[in-house]
């Protein structure tokens, strides 16, 4: 299933080296991404749309992320409730 | 090179502190007494530091070695183990201990050398990009381009390896860094630092606690699985308490060998692929499992499906992405483990002592079905039977070390651990050539301890470079070569499931272990067949470091055994 992962991180160096290293590691693979920074600098909001059977899977990934020095926050939106994000997410793509 | 400066009024020459100075500042600050490392071209104005300063540097003989020495030295005390190594080939040595920290929870602040920031991406002399490499190996990592930041990142650093589940942190200093002018710092600015950044503490979830303890009461069969978080966050006087108040069977992991005396009637041993038969059963038949501190390591339950299988498991760990990772659990809770066990016997306190009679006698009667034993062989050394005598010369208090293979589940099974960091060991990684570095590294955390090293003929190949440190700081060292010429436990795994083809498993050859040490100034002798006892009992007597070979049967197995992905109740070697 796909689904939409949200994640604020700090805004600096490597933040995303380790992000991607961590869904490298478990096979999986980042279908679209958009990343933008807060008002402040200070933060980056990410959305990455991939796939994932398992829903403990999918709690176990939150977590793992979630305690990474430099993750704020790690929530995941279903696509299906949450349509809106899913297009923000494809229609940044489309601008490229 | 100092930086010196003529100040402008008086045209007087001062010495400035360079970054390296003050990274040398702030580790004093963080009581940081001996570093591990090796010195090269990226870390010569650390190196510099060190020696304008006095640093008290271990010179180590392998980046490897700096590492495992410091796990050593931080298994030992609880502290964090600190490593100095050069940009390129000395970063590369040093990552597999770095990976062996990161598995086995061990703090640990890494400074690697880097090229000067402008060399940075440019393919320079020894430059590597460290950072990619150690990302997911450490729980985090820093690259500093500003000296002016340096304390920051170390305070930082130094937090994040010792709080919540510990583990190892690098930070990646440009050579420029390292010999840069900070702006202004007076000691007076650097003691900002001392303050620590408060540390965020998991509040214990009380309504998943309450539904554990009344699962606890109501089951006929309790466990509890003690691992390396107890030992981690300091709860052993808690959980002997918590035992002992309800009668509650203990086992341990391999890492936390001594959270209970093994000579505790609620301790069944440790678990897993090569625990004891009762602990083992215990998993099977009980009807409640409440693991602390232990991440159900593939090796402890060895199939997850069918692991407990008539349990109500409960899990506690500071660690949230280990709650349900392996184990459906009914209760989990993010916890520290001394925090949730002080709960535990704060809301217990009036609950009558509890006991489990039946329970205790079924496990008694599955130890005596099959105890621990090895069969004594005319003409041999069995190596069970020198551990124990270790154990009985060094009064069960030794710390032991152990490097990687059949030895170290030996030593396991037949030490008699009684305390806490009292087994040094590689468990997550299983890395052969941890022991002979990592036994130097607990030697200098705790000198008044006598440190055993056991050691396989095929894992002190891996670092025995090591043994000029022994030399160098007259370390009192008893290093016990189980010597079976073969990698025993890939060839035991070979023996089982490859119809014993012994694929370049058997040595063809082997060095003289003795004259080695020797050539290492370091006294060693081959125990004799006959008198063994009394000539170990002649060594271990006298206060100097010592090399002691003993030739074992080349084709001894470590039983039990559970093969891999079978349940933890389908022991082999128990019939
Ligand atoms: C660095 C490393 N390489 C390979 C292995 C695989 N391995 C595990 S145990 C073992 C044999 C160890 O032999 P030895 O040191 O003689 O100890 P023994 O098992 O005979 O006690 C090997 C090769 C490992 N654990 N670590």
């Amino acid at each position: 299933m796909h689904e939409i992962l949200i994640c604020k991180m700090k805004n600096k160096v490597g933040v995303l080296n380790r992000f991607t290293g961590l869904l490298t590691r478990r096979n999986i693979n980042i279908e679209s991404a958009s990343i933008n920074s807060t008002p402040d600098n200070k933060a980056v909001v990410a959305k990455f749309k991939i796939r994932i059977a398992e829903s403990h899977e999918r709690e176990h990934l939150k977590r793992v992320i979630s305690k990474q020095i430099d993750v704020l926050s790690a929530e995941w939106c279903d696509p299906e409730k949450n349509k809106e994000s899913d297009h923000t997410l494809l229609s940044d793509i489309e601008k490229y | 090179m100092l930086a010196r400066r003529e100040a402008k009024e008086t045209g007087e020459v001062q010495e400035l502190s360079t970054g390296s100075d003050v990274l040398l500042e702030m580790l004093k600050q963080q009581n940081v007494e001996l570093i591990f490392g090796y010195p090269g071209g990226a870390v010569l104005p650390l190196y510099d530091a060190v020696y304008r300063q006095s640093f008290n540097n271990i010179l180590v003989r392998h980046e490897q070695g700096a590492v495992h020495a410091a796990e050593g030295y931080a298994k030992a005390t609880g502290k964090t183990g600190v490593v100095f190594v050069t940009s390129g080939p000395g970063a590369t040595n040093a990552v597999t201990g770095i990976a062996d920290a990161m598995l086995d929870s061990i703090p640990l602040v890494v400074f690697t050398g880097q090229v000067g920031c402008d060399a940075i991406g440019k393919d320079a002399f020894q430059e590597v990009d460290i950072l990619s490499m150690t990302a997911p190996i450490t729980k985090q990592n820093y690259q500093v381009h500003d000296v002016n930041s340096l304390p920051a990142t170390i305070v930082e650093a130094f937090t994040v390896a010792i709080s919540g589940r510990p583990g190892p942190v690098v930070i990646d200093l440009p050579k420029d860094v390292a010999s840069g002018l900070p702006d202004d710092f007076e000691s007076k600015q650097l003691n900002v630092w001392k303050k620590q950044p408060v540390q965020q503490k998991r509040v214990v979830d009380e309504g998943m606690m309450l539904k554990i303890r009344e699962a606890l009461f109501k089951a006929k069969k309790p466990l509890i699985l003690a691992g390396g978080g107890v030992i981690a966050a300091n709860a052993i006087p808690e959980l002997r308490r918590f035992a002992h108040r309800f009668d509650l069977p203990v086992v341990s992991t391999l890492i936390s060998l001594g959270v209970m005396p093994d000579t505790d009637s609620l301790f069944l041993g440790m678990g897993g692929m090569h625990g004891s038969y009762q602990a083992n059963m215990a998993f099977y038949e009980c009807d409640f499992l409440l693991n602390i501190g232990s991440r159900f390591d593939d090796r402890l339950a060895t199939n997850a499906s069918k692991f407990a299988p008539h349990a109500c498991v409960a899990h506690i760990d500071i660690d949230d992405s280990e709650l349900g990772k392996v184990i459906t659990t009914e209760f989990s809770v993010a916890a520290d483990a001394r925090d949730a066990l002080q709960w535990l016997l704060t809301n217990t306190e009036k609950r009558p002592k509890e006991e489990h009679n039946m329970w205790l006698q079924q496990l008694n009667d599955w130890e005596k079905l099959h105890p621990k034993h090895y069969e004594e062989e005319m003409g041999s050394i069995k190596p069970q039977a020198v551990i124990e005598e270790v154990g009985k010369l060094t009064n069960n208090d030794a710390t032991i070390v152990t490097d990687v293979g059949q030895h170290q589940m030996w030593v396991a099974q037949h030490y008699p651990f009684k305390r806490p960091h009292q087994i040094i060991t590689s468990g997550g990684l299983g890395t052969m050539g941890f022991g002979l570095p990592a036994a130097i590294g607990a030697k200098l955390a705790v000198p008044e301890k006598e440190v055993v090293l056991f050691v396989g003929d095929g894992g002190i190949q891996m670092t025995v470079e090591e043994l000029d440190v022994i030399r160098e700081y007259d370390l009192n060292i008893k290093i016990v070569i189980l010597n079976n010429k073969t990698l025993g436990m890939v060839r035991q795994w070979q023996d089982l499931f490859y119809e014993k083809r012994r694929s370049q498993t058997i040595f063809n050859g082997q060095p003289d272990f003795i004259k080695l040490a020797q050539a290492y100034g370091i006294k060693s002798l081959k125990l004799p067949l006959l008198h063994w006892r009394e000539t170990l009992a002649d060594v271990f007597a006298k206060k100097e470091s010592a090399v002691v070979e003993a030739d074992i049967p080349a084709f001894e197995q470590v039983y039990p055994m559970i093969a891999p992905g079978q349940p933890n109740q389908a022991m082999m070697g128990v019939d």
